[in-house]
């Protein structure tokens, strides 16, 4: 009777081990990946760009994943927008959190101060939109071309206050493409200069061009050059600045960039990018974009890597003037 | 002790507005002017305040009311359960206890020992009043927030909390 | 469409069943994200979004126009109950809602809010309707010289409010503007203060300084005090009370439509922010009141002044949102990106092509006003008795939900930190006779000054006269000049009177 009872407990505990190591094992493969939600961080504030273009595609990203798990957007703002980043940083690398970083404004931050933390160790995932700027002057103003802009001295640019991309747009901007500017800080963001344009508060000013598709068609403000390498179809009758013979200035773009926390398992990391990939030939989502001018592109591995090391070159070039 | 107390917040604050002022120079011009302007003209105030504690004639000289009267802000007098120093001891001891706790063990954990701790040992009322209360603000919390809102509360650093 | 055309469809879909539910469903979560301290009507708005999805745009609207509609007078239960403002536009409710909870007059005060805020609502969405046409004009009237003397105003009002204590108050104004300048410059952008600790980058956050400087001062100071109430007397919690608070409001017709005008008139400049509002509103109301220093001891004046003003701004607000796509306030800017999620593109044509949106965000706000309105009428008796629950049980409840709220603000724990320290920061302000209101003034106003003055001086290329240049302007510095020498004339006349 003794010995039978001691090989029952011997079984069940053998049991329970080799059932408890299977579950410690799996928790490690990826085969039921993800079994929770993901956690999308959002380093701005609810109502902008980023926090709109995060909570259209999250849950169409969510409906390409293996199983039935949310993808839960949530503003994690501080620092202008490196708070964000750095929960991401901080994170458990088990794919349950993701987010969103601001290139070129990362890359500034990191170069400018003290962020905490090294970017460049971030597992990439993708590159979801690029917002293309523009200069935007008021649709009255009597400047048409980049040449009226190079003959005012000390031309004012509106722009929002140093450690945002604006600023640093606007900087090398200037530079590039050899602006006497003035740069009027201190706007809150597009919504404070639009009304600046318009009173001619301030000359100039780079912007969003998809953002302001409406306000080019009321005749509220004009564009009068693109910072991009070919004519942009809102602007066919503007041209581009490497039409202009300044093609370093292209990288005056704002960059949505998609991360993941350092250290992340290959398969894990895999199984979020096809879900990217799949959301984004998803029929709604790309008419969602043409309808709301929000434009998307998917750019990921080794092109997402090309345009950051880019971007941070040629910021790297004005790093004093940026600090 | 009122005296005293006066005496040492504001040399305090006296001291916080002269850093200020200090640092405030280390800046170009434009990043300082604020702080200095302002930080000046606060520097003088506090001053006079301090002062003031010191020499009551000359804290009525700076007295001025706009409308006529001779107003001066009460200190809302100790009218319950303990006198003004305990009272005062309970608050300081129970908010930093409820500060670190949520700190290092999170939302779940501190409000239910802190609620608890406050409404049956300074508020002495009886375990089922007490019980119910924290039951209640506990699941209120968690309910709105964790359940409803997906929101994950702050497990505490000790429990893998970021910061 | 046509404008009637547009006015009339929306009317009536309101009342189709699924928008009534929504129109319901975002009163109900306007009334509690406010009243709770650190859930804003942003943080309401986010999570309902996803809610409208594949629905018709009209419905989310519905849905959005609730939330934002109840939210002000949801902050003034919590402003007015427990010194608490449920949002950054409820702090001036606290100054006069509190004390008359104190004497047991919260009935009133939940009354006068009740009507006020309804009111207020309707005045300026008028407003707003009236101003349509003109929208462009009216944005491009304001630039910073405006703003600054709309500051100044505000700033000026740190003396007014520091009767009785001059010295202690100017003080409490300055220590309030130096916090303001913790983080980035918004004009260099160098971090002042802060530059190795990243949590101040971008500034002392909002909400957990004033969960801090009013909910948790008082849970200390009512920790210290031993009281056993909230309300130190008795008076009758019958609906008298309430239809007191009432009629105050009609007692008080010219502070309501003044008020209401400035709430309006804030809202409708993009860029000053909400919060200003109901400052403004309430320093104008003691500046041309008859009894000015009642202000703060709990008087009808005040809460009627701070609950109008607020809730006109959202009328206000959705001017410069709707007619030009420039959020007018923070919620404003939720809105547009929920109109970019229901693909609509927000700009000067969306008026032009969306107008039946636009009258569902009218007429959401109409309806929702009405039913928090209503809801804060009937529920009144039974939310006074807060204030004569045993505070040994209340504290620590306001304790509990304070600091959760400033967590839950943006989800960093550091904030609840700095929300305790304010709130002993705050508590011994008051203890040594300083005022808190001037403190609160000028951390408020201090960034918008600093930016309006450099960037009147960028836009004029360094000419100093633009302030005197600009018929705006030069028009808001004389009326700055005549509200605040107003106490001093009345004075004079007193005087002469007693002689």
């Amino acid at each position: 009777m003794k010995g039978k009872k001691f090989h029952y407990v011997l079984a069940s505990v053998l049991s329970l081990f080799i059932a408890m190591s299977a579950v410690a094992v799996s928790d490690l493969r990826a085969e039921n990946f993800p079994e929770k939600d993901i956690l999308w961080i959002i380093p701005l504030r609810a109502g902008g760009g980023y926090d709109t273009y995060t909570r259209r595609i999250a849950p169409v990203m969510a409906k390409y994943l293996p199983n039935k798990v949310n993808v839960v957007p949530k503003n994690v703002t501080g620092a202008g927008g490196v708070t964000g980043v750095s929960t991401v940083f901080k994170s458990k690398p088990d794919g349950y959190t993701i987010g969103l970083a601001a290139y070129p404004g990362l890359a500034v931050a990191q170069m400018t101060m003290d962020i905490g933390f090294d970017p460049g160790k971030l597992t990439p995932l993708a590159q979801i939109a690029v917002s293309e700027q523009a200069l935007f002057v008021s649709g009255k103003s009597k400047i048409n071309t980049l040449d009226d802009l190079k003959k005012i001295k000390g031309v004012r640019l509106g722009t929002t206050s140093r450690g945002a991309s604006m600023y640093s747009f606007s900087l090398v901007a200037s530079k590039t493409l050899g602006l006497d500017s003035e740069l009027v800080t201190g706007y809150g963001g597009t919504s404070s200069i639009i009304p600046a344009l318009m009173r001619e508060d301030v000359d100039g000013s780079v912007l969003n061009l998809t953002q302001l598709k409406k306000y080019i068609e009321s005749g509220d403000l004009k564009v009068i050059f693109t910072f991009t390498s070919k004519r942009h179809e809102l602007t066919p009758d503007v041209p581009c600045v490497a039409e202009l013979g300044v093609p370093e200035a292209t990288v005056v773009q704002d960059y949505k960039m998609l991360f993941a926390p350092p250290g992340m398992p290959e398969d894990r990391t895999e199984i979020l990018k096809k879900a990217l990939r799949d959301a984004f030939r998803d029929k709604e989502l790309q008419e969602w974009s043409k309808k709301s001018s929000m434009p998307l592109e998917l750019k990921m591995d080794a092109e997402m890597k090309a345009e950051i090391d880019k971007m941070t070159k040629v910021y790297g070039k004005y790093k004093d003037l940026l600090k | 002790m009122k005296k005293k107390e006066g005496i040492i917040f504001t040399a305090l604050l006296t001291c916080l507005v002269g850093a200020a002022l200090i640092v405030s120079f280390s800046y170009n011009p434009k990043t300082r002017m604020v702080p200095v302007l302002v930080g000046c003209v606060s520097l003088i105030l506090s001053l006079i305040v301090f002062l003031g504690e010191f020499f009551p004639q000359f804290r009525q000289l700076f007295e001025v009311d706009l409308f006529a009267r001779d107003t001066i802000v009460e200190r809302e007098k100790s009218v319950g359960r303990w006198d003004e120093k305990k009272g005062l001891f309970i608050a300081i001891f129970w908010v930093l206890l409820f500060a670190v706790l949520l700190f290092l063990v999170g939302f779940n954990i501190a409000v239910p020992v802190c609620v608890l701790v406050y409404v049956k040992f300074f508020g002495k009322q009886n375990w089922p009043v007490s019980l119910s209360v924290t039951a209640l603000i506990w699941v209120f919390i968690y309910g709105l927030f964790q359940l409803i809102m997906d929101y994950t509360l702050f497990e505490g650093v000790l429990f893998g909390g970021i910061v | 469409m046509g404008l009637f055309e547009a006015m009339l469809i929306s009317f009536f879909k309101a009342f189709e069943f699924q928008n009534l539910i929504f129109i319901s469903l975002g009163t109900v979560i306007g009334l509690l994200f406010g009243c709770l301290p650190g859930l804003s009507s942003v943080v309401g708005l986010s999570l309902l979004l996803p809610l409208t999805f594949g629905m018709e745009p009209l419905s989310g609207m519905f849905l959005y126009a609730g939330v934002m509609g109840a939210n002000p007078f949801g902050g003034s239960i919590s402003a007015i109950l427990i010194n608490t403002p449920g949002t950054a536009v409820n702090v001036a409710t606290c100054f006069d809602g509190y004390p008359m909870t104190q004497r047991g007059e919260a009935g009133r005060a939940l009354g006068i809010s009740a009507t006020a805020s309804g009111l207020g609502a309707m005045f300026g969405l008028v407003i707003l309707i009236a101003l349509i046409p003109v929208v462009r004009q009216t944005i491009m009237l304001f630039g910073p010289p405006e703003f600054l003397m709309f500051i100044l105003f505000g700033l000026g009002s740190i003396v007014v409010a520091s009767r009785g204590n001059m010295i202690k108050g100017l003080l409490g104004g300055g220590l309030g503007m130096l916090l303001a300048s913790v983080g980035r410059s918004p004009i260099t952008g160098s971090i002042r203060f802060s530059r190795d600790i990243q949590y101040f980058w971008d500034g002392i956050e909002l909400i957990p300084f004033v969960i801090g400087m009013f909910a948790l001062s008082e849970v200390i100071n009512l920790t210290v005090t031993g009281k056993t109430k909230i309300a130190t007397q008795k008076v009758e919690t019958k609906i008298s009370g309430v239809w007191e608070g009432v009629k105050d409001v009609f007692r008080h017709k010219a502070c309501f439509i003044r008020s209401s005008a400035i709430g309006t008139l804030i809202g409708m400049i993009p860029g000053i922010g909400g919060a200003t509002a109901n400052f403004i509103a309430y320093t104008v109301a003691m500046q041309t009141s008859k009894h000015p220093e009642k202000f703060g001891t709990g008087i009808a004046e005040g809460v009627v002044a701070a609950e109008s003003a607020n809730n006109a701004k959202e009328g206000g607000s959705l001017l410069p949102t709707v007619g030009f796509g420039i959020p007018g306030s923070v919620e404003m800017a939720v809105l547009l990106g929920a109109f970019i999620l229901h693909g609509l593109v927000p700009g000067p044509l969306l008026i032009k092509e969306n107008l039946d949106i636009v009258w569902a965000i009218i007429w959401g706000l109409v309806f929702s006003n009405v039913l928090a309105s209503t809801f804060g009428l009937l529920a009144a008796k039974i939310l006074v008795r807060v204030s004569f629950i045993e505070v040994s049980i209340i504290i620590p409840v306001i304790a509990a939900i304070s600091l959760t709220g400033a967590y839950a603000n943006r989800g960093n724990i550091i904030d609840m930190l700095m929300a305790v320290m304010f709130g002993f920061f705050s508590y011994f302000m008051r203890r040594n006779g300083f005022p808190v209101i001037t403190l609160v003034i000028g951390f408020v106003l201090g960034k918008l000054a600093e930016v309006s003055f450099f960037q009147s001086l960028m836009v004029s290329r360094g000419d100093y006269f633009i302030f005197f240049k600009r018929p705006l302007t030069v028009i808001l510095l004389l009326l700055l000049l005549a509200v605040l020498i107003m106490p001093f004339v009345k004075r004079k006349g007193k005087h002469k009177e007693t002689v």
